[in-house]
């Protein structure tokens, strides 16, 4: 073994692999994967001739592949995108966030939540001073807290079992 | 556990917090979401089905599955936009399927690629047309490979994950694909020359 195998050895990376992952992913090093990339430039060191002749038979390729646009779109495009969001919103479950980003839209979300916690500690002390509830704790017997709730709509919580 | 998973979510997913918003109905996270998407879908698409018109209609697929599948979407498999290019392969899939004639278009002439300024422009367009022809020649699953590596500039594993192929097989995708580019481009070049 000569003293450049050996060092080949060590690289952890053959000419055959250096064929195939250049074959695979182009002559630029730096867009293979990352773990054989150190390695490779190791064995170009080694053999910069044969490594820079493979490297070289793939340029035109990648050169070719890099006059094809990456990113493409419309205004048309993205307008119709948006416009389905509008019509597809999830209906299947109910959120308090989709809820109050639909009414209040974009980028109110937190004086949304404000307002609609207004709103429902209006709505509950409407609801409860309707029905009439009055909310009481039996302080007789603490070691339980019965809750019981007293009205002609009345029910009674019965003591934790096992509490 | 599911505070750690959120969490867990939110920090490697760069998408994952739209996706929360979006499935609540968040137009803002839907105009986000579209804003540093679409224009890999249509190009992806582009590239797949060699028609500016179709791929369009793939774009505007997938993300009509993003809106009604956000609220399902489960985090910690695999990315979020890992999971739209595969929807986007898989539709471009089917419309490959379908299709039984491919429409090539006319071959440009091929010109000078030495030229300079203007001319270059031209001339890349051109070379890119070309390009483009010779891609939808190649077979569905090579140009996939091609286009989420080469185009998307994605890495193996993620490519290998949309694909849902092992990184072994997507390997050989890329070289049978970048061989049999390389000859479709060289038949090309020799056709128009002959001409």
């Amino acid at each position: 073994m000569t003293k450049d195998e050996g060092k080949a050895m060590k690289s952890g990376m053959t000419m055959e692999r250096f064929k195939e992952l250049a074959a695979a992913y182009g002559a630029d090093v730096e867009q293979w994967p990352v773990q054989y990339q150190n390695s490779a430039i190791a064995l170009a060191e080694i053999y910069p001739d044969e490594t820079m002749e493979v490297l070289k038979s793939e340029v035109k390729l990648d050169s070719n592949l890099a006059t094809l646009p990456r990113q493409q779109s419309g205004t048309e495009l993205r307008k119709n995108i948006l416009r389905s969001f509008v019509s597809k919103v999830p209906t299947d479950t109910f959120s308090f966030t989709g809820l109050f980003a639909m009414i209040f839209g974009q980028g109110k979300h937190a004086m949304g939540f404000a307002f609609a916690s207004i709103l429902l500690l209006v709505a509950s002390g409407v609801v409860g001073g309707y029905l009439g509830g009055d909310i009481m704790i039996n302080t007789q017997d603490t070691a339980y807290w019965d809750v019981q709730v007293f009205s002609d709509r009345s029910f009674v919580l019965e003591p934790g079992v096992g509490t | 556990m599911l505070a750690f998973g959120k969490a867990n979510w939110q920090k490697e997913d760069p998408d994952g917090q739209l996706v929360r918003q979006i499935a609540a109905g968040d137009s803002h996270a839907a105009q986000q979401l579209v804003d540093r998407h679409l224009g890999a879908m249509v190009a992806l698409a582009r590239h797949m089905l060699n028609d500016p018109v179709e791929a369009e209609d793939v774009a505007q697929e997938v993300f009509l599955k993003v809106w009604i599948h956000a609220a399902k979407w489960k985090p910690g498999a695999a990315m979020f936009k890992t999971w739209m290019h595969r929807v986007a392969i898989n539709l471009c899939y089917d419309r490959l399927c379908k299709k039984r004639e491919v429409y090539m278009d006319v071959l440009p002439e091929l010109v000078d690629e030495d030229a300079i300024g203007a001319e270059q422009t031209i001339v890349q367009r051109q070379v890119a047309l070309q390009v483009e022809t010779a891609m939808g020649k190649l077979a569905p699953r090579q140009r996939a490979a091609l286009t989420l590596c080469h185009l998307q500039e994605m890495g193996n594993i993620e490519a290998a994950s949309i694909m849902e192929i092992s990184v072994e097989a997507l390997e050989s995708l890329l070289s049978r694909g970048r061989r049999a580019l390389r000859s479709i481009l060289e038949d090309q070049k020799q056709e128009l020359l002959s001409k």
